[in-house]
């Protein structure tokens, strides 16, 4: 009989003792993933979904909210900025770029949003089918849409206020193309001209396909959500922001700062879990330590026998340190996994909302460093009870006579 | 075939034995019986190696036991020597059967029908799946008696095998160890403070 098979059949019989042990270190692991990747993958999709937007400009109220909804579709917007405004700013000497932004309805989950062809230019987004749209009532789907609601170019579907229950006939739309995979907030967006999303609120106007996708040129009195800047110079992040907000009646707010401080108070959060993520792996282990130092006291006349079998003392300490690393690894694996489940069904409970998925096939140096500690606690604990195994003789097993 | 000189040795800060000089051939047993304190323990240690003498020798077949090195001493006792313990303790975590395998687990091969057969003799072909919590005394005296005699070692050492038995357990324990001995050709000591089995050895030796 091999070590191994000794050791697996050892940890199998004592699986009562291990349970908690094996529960409380997969929670400290579970835990610990969990935390960084939210903290990792959130600040990764937080700066990709920048785009390089230096300002957004919306109706007054909190300019997080208005970054939030503007650039991560993650909550409402803070109101409708007129059209003619927006117009006016676009062709300020300090603006390089904008895009303008409305909000539409939703398709399930899935916003539906009016903007321009420069806004998937700024995000880097190609087609992958298709044709972008252009007249009104056509779409784009995002790659993670059109897999989830399992359209293709050419269906048609319906919108619906908010993201609840579908109402029928609100809104008609035609799929055009399908966007490819870009890692971006448009993976999980619904893309249209903003003629449609007008069309569908019962906003009057001329069609004009030159509307949407630039250049800006006419004004139908119409309102949108924001408007996103790309600047000329770096001036003008000193000089516009200020003008905007004192001068008219619209909101400017700069991403990059909006972030920052999101950033500050979401790791202020992340930092306290994976504090009590250390503590709660610390004492699973500390306790898997306490275990074993009793645990051999309990088993000494088990492994005098196996001394008595040509078990060598070496043999002994490999055969814990087995036993212990099986229940590690399978804890570890426990951990992995249940982490991974809980970002795969509960993310959209972490405040990234319903269109942020998180990615849970992701294994890093961080997964291998969350196995490294458990198997090093492992090895502590041989080492700290080599004295006792040595110490351990067929002698114990005979009677003292 | 085992050959032991006088042996002496001496506790340190302890007391201090002078064991007898004695021969005993294949399929032979022998019965060391005192009572305690008188150093049967000891004797039997000195007898596998696990403490060395301040003088004397023991001679397994041709090998001296106190000439290897302690790690060469461990592995020829895994191999030549069988043990039967008091309380007939086992690995709990196998059954019997693998159990019984555990001391071919260093390159010996596994007589697998010879261990079957064994078994069958003994009573036990229907437990061997069984763990040995789950067996009676009886039968795990049985499985013990089996562990130690399957690698047919060239020496038994039996320490008090039957004191925690009643009469008629004990007489058929004793019955059933040189018998099997005497198939395996393993020589056989007995060391016991348990007068009750004196009559069914005829070499014995009283401390």
């Amino acid at each position: 009989m091999n070590l191994f098979l000794l050791a697996l059949k050892n940890i199998r019989y004592r699986w009562m003792t291990q349970f908690i042990t094996i529960l409380l270190i997969a929670l400290g692991i579970a835990m610990l993933w969990t935390v960084r990747e939210v903290r990792v993958q959130g600040e990764d999709k937080l700066q990709k979904n920048l785009a390089s937007i230096d300002l957004v400009v919306g109706a007054k109220g909190s300019p997080l909210q208005l970054i939030l909804a503007s650039i991560y579709h993650i909550d409402a917007p803070t109101g409708n900025i007129p059209y003619s405004e927006a117009l006016r700013l676009s062709k300020h000497p300090m603006v390089k770029e904008a895009v303008p932004l409305a909000y539409g309805d939703y398709c399930q989950e899935f916003r539906i949003l009016g903007t321009s062809h420069t806004y998937l230019d700024w995000y880097g987004v190609s087609l992958q089918e298709g044709r972008l749209w252009g007249k009104t009532g056509e779409t784009c789907l995002g790659a993670e849409v059109a897999k989830t609601l399992k359209l293709k170019v050419g269906d048609t579907f319906s919108g619906q206020h908010g993201d609840g229950e579908a109402e029928a006939g609100h809104g008609e739309y035609v799929v055009s193309g399908i966007l490819a995979p870009s890692g971006t907030v448009v993976d999980q967006l619904i893309v249209c001209s903003i003629s449609s999303v007008w069309a569908v609120h019962g906003e009057e106007h001329t069609t004009s396909d030159t509307l949407d996708h630039g250049p800006w040129t006419m004004d139908h009195g119409q309102e949108i959500t924001s408007l996103l800047i790309r600047y000329k110079n770096p001036m003008a992040a000193m000089r516009l922001p200020r003008m905007i907000n004192e001068n008219t009646s619209l909101q400017a707010a700069a991403p990059a700062i909006e972030i920052n401080r999101l950033s500050f108070m979401l790791n202020q959060g992340s930092d306290t879990l994976k504090l009590v993520g250390y503590a709660l792996l610390l004492l699973a282990l500390f306790s898997m330590l306490v275990q074993v130092w009793m645990g051999l006291e309990e088993r000494k006349t088990e492994l005098a026998l196996l001394r008595s079998m040509g078990f060598g003392r070496l043999k002994l300490l490999a055969m814990l340190f087995l036993e212990l690393s099986m229940t590690v690894v399978l804890a570890y694996l426990l951990g992995e996994f249940a982490g991974r489940w809980f970002l795969a069904n509960f993310s959209s409970e972490l405040g990234y909302g319903l269109a942020y998925r998180f990615d849970t096939g992701t294994f890093g140096i961080f997964d291998a460093q969350l196995l490294l500690l458990p198997l090093l606690v492992a090895f502590l604990a041989v080492l700290v009870n080599t004295r006792k195994i040595y110490r351990i003789s067929i002698s114990d097993l005979l009677q003292k006579a | 075939m085992i050959q032991s000189d006088s042996l002496h040795f001496s506790y340190p800060r302890g007391p201090e034995f002078n064991f007898p000089a004695f021969t005993l051939e294949k399929g032979e047993s022998l019965l060391v019986l005192g009572a305690s304190g008188s150093g049967k323990s000891t004797w039997l240690q000195l007898l596998s190696g696990l403490r060395e003498p301040q003088s004397g020798e023991v001679k397994i077949g041709d090998k001296a036991l106190f000439s290897m090195r302690k790690n060469q001493r461990d592995l020829f006792r895994a191999r030549h020597i069988g043990f039967v313990f008091q309380d007939h303790s086992f690995i709990p975590s196998l059954n019997a059967w693998e159990n019984i395998q555990l001391p071919f687990s260093h390159g010996l091969a596994f007589p697998k029908e010879r261990a079957h057969e064994l078994a069958g003799q003994l009573g036990l072909a229907a437990l061997l799946k069984k763990r040995p919590q789950q067996l009676s005394q009886g039968e795990r005296q049985r499985l013990s008696v089996l562990r130690a005699v399957l690698p047919q070692p060239d020496l038994i050492l039996a320490d008090e095998p039957s004191s925690s038995l009643d009469d008629t357990n004990c007489e058929k324990l004793i019955d059933l160890l040189k018998t099997q001995c005497r198939h395996a050709g393993s020589s056989l000591i007995v060391v016991t403070h348990d007068q009750r089995i004196k009559d069914q050895f005829e070499r014995r030796i009283e401390r």
